[in-house]
């Protein structure tokens, strides 16, 4: 295998189930310069973990309002 | 009974709801709301009339959630998570996502409903136990890592795999339960 396909392999070789976690513990931590450039690379291609990424963002969101609604709400 | 009395009693069911989602313990949760309606109650000087009661009484509230969770932490630390074939389920073996047409399109609008958030909840309710407390740690209590890995007695990994868990399974319920071919 060439050095290019060797690479190409590490960097697109992630799957969904890999990114996804990168995914939630984006929310969590910041992920090293590796694991950005995968996932970078992975969400310019796959419109499922793009969508993943918004959901997770949303979901995030939607707690935030859930607590407003406890915290104050009419 | 004091007229602050009976609007901190008015309140007493919501403090339960939230207290409930967050301890999953019937018990834990009333201890909780009862420490905080007597702190409330002893010391109705420190509530200034600048925010709404509510608020006040919810900062209280999450103090008295975390003491219960550290007194009972030994119980918590006792039952794992056991819930290794999520994985399996949401994804197929190469990986992929095994219903990759989940699309909430613009999600925003269901934050504008009520019905929403009931559904939200018991999405968070039906998590596994483990995965509930810390998703609510983080996302309701806003706790940061170091606190809740404290009080679960777990690693900062252990805490990253549960709430990624929690996550997927939060995506499929509400998936399920509001965003599949509703027109909302």
């Amino acid at each position: 295998m060439s050095m290019f396909k060797k690479l190409k392999k590490r960097i697109f070789g992630r799957s969904c189930r890999q990114v996804s976690r990168l995914i939630s513990d984006m929310q969590e931590r910041p992920l090293g310069a590796w694991d950005r450039l995968c996932l970078r690379m992975h969400l310019n291609i796959c419109d499922t973990c793009t969508r993943y990424e918004k959901q997770v963002k949303f979901m995030h969101r939607a707690m935030g309002r859930w607590k407003s609604y406890s915290d104050g709400e009419p | 009974m004091s007229d602050f009395a009976r609007q901190v009693e008015v309140l007493r069911p919501q403090l339960l709801r939230f207290a409930r989602a967050q301890l999953r313990n019937d018990a834990w949760a009333e201890d909780a709301v009862s420490d905080t309606v007597l702190a409330a109650l002893e010391r109705p000087q420190s509530f200034s009339g600048g925010s709404q009661l509510k608020t006040w009484l919810v900062g209280i509230l999450k103090h008295k959630l975390i003491d219960q969770l550290r007194r009972h932490t030994r119980e918590i630390a006792s039952s794992p998570d056991e819930d290794d074939g999520l994985e399996d389920l949401v994804f197929v073996p190469d990986g992929h996502f095994r219903d990759r047409e989940q699309d909430w399109g613009n999600p925003e609008s269901a934050l504008g409903e009520r019905q929403f958030f009931v559904v939200l909840q018991a999405c968070v309710e039906n998590l596994p136990p483990t995965q509930a407390r810390v998703f609510m740690m983080r996302e309701w209590l806003e706790l940061d890592a170091a606190e809740i890995c404290k009080e679960m007695a777990i690693t900062s990994t252990n805490l990253w795999v549960l709430l990624h868990r929690a996550r997927l399974r939060l995506r499929e319920c509400l998936q399920a339960r509001w965003f599949a071919g509703t027109q909302h």
